[in-house]
């Protein structure tokens, strides 16, 4: 793998390409993302919308069917729910209106016990070069707890499989500060998960967003999550075992042993576009944020009428562009370089930064390195804290 | 007899009993303003007065009134503010007066503020028409109430008036008692002109306009006038009555209440209080009770983005031009670098001043804990005036420090004479005197150091005697005290203005309720933050303020980076109001901190 990587800011406009699978076999509790059980019925007429979306977008802005795609990710809901001519033909459509030539990464999410060796060497031929599983624990009652879909054997089976048909690249999800869990499942969290044989690991605080079976659940009084102590400590648990096992943090929750980085993701970080195609998914074209409509008929209804089924999009104004550009930035190993800021902005960030950047390095938050400023440990712990300097 | 048709009067009333309800109503009966012209309550006009419900600037108001033996009379409705910091502009409010409307809730009662206005409007001898007022309100208990002004106040209340000012009952009632009980001024029109200043207010074209009321002889336009305390001469250029808006006239005759404009370029020309005669015929003394404003308490005030010092330099200027008890000047502080340190009358003052800065001029401030002014006697024979505890001199260079006293009078219905006694021993009162006003009414006298009673002294008053105190203080001199600087310590470096000056027997039980104060109010940070309250080199008190939780958001919503954005956004608007000081955030309210600490 490409370990010298730097991330280049403007030089070469590419494009990376998010397909959003809005369909799970089982919700999860603790989800509140466009995703949705029960809705089989649906998938056809989906793809046939998707691959609608994605020539209807071709046609709209004809200038970013000229960008060279460098990622490809499907996300989800659970993209592996589609069958693998329902991912081709996705693929095939994106293939056909927009120049995937040099395409360096083609990632994709998946949950454990759902999918066999032969659908994983059909994945293999369609190109995908990169899989996530969402492991998220190994302790079998918290698995059902989240109403994950599967159990610890089959989290194991999964990895395990995926790596014998040879993906360049296999990751997991972790989630910690669950209900009960204490330092020691976190340790054996990360312990199996890295036995396993993968090479990237993402890790995630339980985060109990509004609406979800979760929330309710503690709101009820049912469930207790650790206190902020502990949360604390096994956060700061994971970061050491990680560390223990030449696990490099690339991003404030992503961790590779090998540079396999998810190039999809650094573009969030990096400030490079991406379109956005499927229910509910987040497109940045040029200066515009724009998301799509999140219910799975209204999305293919709009299609149908051959609409785009954008429900909402912004202006990124320059003023806004510049904090944003810092701030997520920063979350990634490389930091916030002076000179990919001055290309872009043709600003100094000195001149526009330099009394919260003074004063974050005075309070440890952030070192300069020898392009610009990155977190500290400590800097990523309070990682909001130090982004909100970069807001006026 | 020129006074004759004329009577001048206020309204006594607590919050809520319908004062403002009341004026508007006697405004729209006289037909002084047609309903559509009426603002609802005309007579508090400032945001923040609505707000609050108090009165800070004095408004006034002639009404013409036609009464049943068919004259007409010209009636001036005198507003009065009504907190202790202002006590004085009060005492001249109703200086110009004859009379007062006491108005009573038919429901509630008789309340404390009430109670202490009344005192004051009996010092002054004026003529006290009780109105009860809300009597169709369902818990309307008229008997109960006229009992308890004839119990708590002492007034005959037999013949008060039953009143309705939102529904208009009693309102004529109200016209004709008026005219026919509150007397008419009395007629010196043949004297040398003496006219009190009662309030003053800038205009940019007019310059500082005096609110008077005319005592002896009259103002005519052109006439030259002196200040008779500043000595200074004017030319009346435009003489003028309320209505409420300001209506030109001629001559301002013996017992009449208007203004008065002579091109008089600053308001601190134009005391509250002073008396205005005319230069080619002075009277030879000034009215009784003047007392030049002096400000008793001393904050600076920091903008927390140091790019607003210019702004707010302009508008403390502006702010000055129609308060004249507003005094500033430039001062640094190394740990919140340029600002002011201003002079108020009190500390509710200093509070509005505050907040008109943040409101009307939109900025950010810091205020530091209120001092008053040390005399420092220094060894070498020097003597330092001290409204700033950062710049107190080392102890090796002090000889002694002089701390300033006043006299404070506290009238109290006679069961709160304990209470009153015990919290002013607490203060490091010095008792002086007590006398029986009435049967009811007892007149407490302490000495008092100011330093002691800037801070929560009237707080504690009111709830010492459910709110049933008056209180007036002023300035008597100064007094040698053992008075010793403490400084805060935040994360082991001083912060000057953190500082405050204390009674050296009161440094360790201040010194801790302080940082216990600081550590509640400082939010967590990076690192722990050890708090220590220092004498000199001897730490007193000692809290921490722990680090910080993990707060970073880890999920990225698959590139959905606005709603990132929106949590960051909220964070910062938290941290708006927090000023870095070395490595150590510190908010707003800390900087105030002194105020909020109980010595017990």
């Amino acid at each position: 793998m490409d370990s010298s990587f730097t991330p280049s800011f403007a030089t070469t406009r590419d494009m990376g390409v998010y397909l959003h699978i809005p369909f799970c076999r089982k919700k999860c509790s603790y989800c509140d993302f466009a995703s949705y059980e029960g809705l089989e019925a649906y998938y056809d007429d989906y793809v046939e919308a998707l691959c609608d979306e994605i020539k209807l977008w071709a046609s709209t802005y004809p200038e970013s069917a000229k960008i060279p795609v460098n990622t490809i990710y499907f996300g989800g809901g659970t993209p592996t729910q589609l069958s693998l001519s329902q991912l081709e033909q996705i693929l095939n459509t994106l293939y056909t209106y927009y120049p995937c030539d040099s395409v360096r990464e083609l990632s994709m999410e998946a949950n454990p016990g759902e999918i066999d060796i032969a659908y994983l060497k059909g994945l293999k031929s369609l190109g995908v070069t990169r899989l996530s599983y969402g492991v998220q624990t190994f302790d079998d009652d918290l698995l059902q707890l989240l109403r994950r879909g599967h159990n610890s054997h089959m989290a194991k089976q999964a990895i395990t499989d995926a790596l014998s048909v040879g993906f360049q690249s296999v990751s997991g999800d972790l989630i910690y500060a669950l209900p009960g869990q204490t330092l020691k499942d976190i340790k054996t969290n990360v312990a199996t998960l890295l036995n396993l044989g993968v090479s990237h690991i993402s890790i995630y605080g339980l985060q109990l967003e509004e609406g979800t079976n979760l929330h309710k659940q503690v709101e009820l009084g049912q469930l207790d999550l650790p206190s902020d102590d502990e949360n604390e400590a096994m956060y700061d648990c994971m970061l050491d075992e990680l560390k223990a096992h030449g696990f490099e943090r690339y991003e404030i929750s992503n961790f590779t042993n090998n540079g396999s980085y998810s190039y999809h993701n650094l573009r969030y970080w990096q400030y490079k576009e991406y379109l956005a195609f499927g229910a509910g998914a987040y497109s940045f074209y040029r200066d515009m944020r724009r998301n799509n409509e999140p219910y799975v008929v209204p999305y293919i209804n709009r299609l149908r009428q051959n609409l785009l089924p954008i429900v909402f999009e912004e202006t990124i104004s320059e003023n806004r562009a510049v904090e944003d550009f810092c701030f997520l930035a920063l979350r990634t190993k490389w930091g916030l370089s002076e000179k990919a800021f001055k290309e872009r902005f043709n600003e100094s960030v000195q001149d526009i930064f330099g009394d919260e950047i003074e004063h974050l390095i005075k309070q440890g938050l952030l070192v300069a390195t020898a392009e610009g400023w990155r977190l500290t440990r400590d800097g990523a712990k309070h990682g909001n804290y130090v982004f909100s300097q970069f807001i006026r | 007899m020129v006074t004759e048709h004329i009577r001048n009067f206020c309204i006594i009333a607590h919050i809520d009993h319908g004062k403002s309800t009341l004026a508007d109503r006697l405004i729209e009966a006289t037909g002084t303003l047609t309903k559509r012209e009426m603002e609802a309550q005309v007579l508090d006009s400032m945001d923040l007065e609505r707000e609050r419900g108090i009165t800070i600037k004095a408004q006034s108001v002639r009404l013409l009134h036609t009464a049943k033996d068919g004259k007409q009379y010209t009636l001036n409705l005198i507003d009065t503010p009504g907190h202790v910091d202002f006590s004085y502009e009060v005492s001249r409010s109703l200086a110009a007066c004859e009379g007062a409307l006491l108005v009573v809730d038919a429901a509630q009662g008789v309340e404390a503020q009430t109670l202490a206005n009344v005192y004051l409007a009996l010092e002054h001898d004026l003529e006290i028409i009780p109105v009860i007022n809300k009597i169709d309100l369902p818990s309307a208990d008229v008997d109960r109430v006229k009992k308890e002004i004839e119990d708590i106040i002492g007034l005959d209340a037999s013949d008060a008036i039953l009143a309705s000012a939102k529904s208009g009952i009693g309102i004529q009632d109200i016209l004709e008692a008026i005219v026919e009980r509150i007397p008419a001024p009395e007629d010196k029109s043949d004297q040398p002109t003496r006219a009190l200043i009662f309030d003053s207010r800038f205009d940019s074209y007019k310059g500082a306009i005096a609110y008077v009321r005319v005592k002896e002889g009259s103002l005519k336009k052109r006439d030259i006038i002196r200040m008779m305390h500043d000595q200074k001469d004017f030319e009346v250029t435009e003489l003028g009555v309320f209505t409420p808006n300001l209506l030109p006239v001629d001559e301002l005759t013996c017992g009449s209440v208007g203004c008065v404009a002579a091109s008089i370029k600053n308001v601190g020309d134009c005391h509250v209080g002073d008396t205005i005669t005319k230069a080619d015929d002075p009277a030879a003394e000034p009215l009784p009770g003047y007392r030049k404003a002096v400000s008793m308490v001393y904050c600076g005030l920091y903008p927390t983005d140091s790019k607003d010092y210019d702004n707010l330099r302009d508008a403390l200027e502006k702010l000055n031009l129609n308060d004249a008890a507003l005094e500033y000047e430039p001062e640094t502080s190394i740990a919140l670098g340029f600002g002011f340190r201003c002079g108020f009358l009190g500390l509710l003052h200093m509070d509005v001043i505050q907040e008109r800065l943040e409101r009307e001029y939109n900025l950010t401030l810091i205020t530091t804990a209120p001092s008053v002014n040390y005399k420092v006697h220094k060894t070498n024979g020097e003597i330092l005036e001290i409204d700033n505890p950062s710049k107190l001199p080392p102890p090796t260079e002090i000889d002694f420090i002089e701390e300033p006293y006043v006299k404070a009078t506290t009238i109290v219905p006679k069961d709160f004479v304990g209470a009153i006694m015990e919290l002013s021993q607490d203060k490091r009162g010095e008792y002086q005197s007590m006398e029986y006003l009435d049967e009811t009414r007892v007149s407490i006298v302490y000495h008092l150091p100011l330093g002691e009673i800037i801070y929560d002294y009237f707080d504690k008053l009111k709830s010492a005697t459910k709110g049933y105190a008056s209180l007036d203080y002023e300035l008597i001199g100064y007094q040698a005290s053992p008075m010793v600087k403490m400084d805060i310590l935040l994360n082991g470096e001083p912060v000057d203005a953190l500082s405050i000056i204390v009674h050296k027997d009161r440094a360790a039980t201040r010194g801790r309720a302080l940082a216990e104060k600081l550590k509640e109010l400082i939010p967590r940070q990076m690192f722990e933050i050890p708090i220590q309250a220092a004498v000199g080199n001897k730490i007193v008190a000692r809290e921490t303020v722990k680090a910080w939780r993990k707060d970073v958001l880890a999920k990225c919503y698959g590139g959905d980076i606005s709603r990132k954005r929106k949590l960051l956004e909220k964070q910062k608007e938290g941290k708006k109001r927090m000023k870095a000081v070395g490595s150590v955030e510190i908010p707003q309210e800390a900087f105030m901190a002194i105020l909020k600490v109980d010595d017990k």
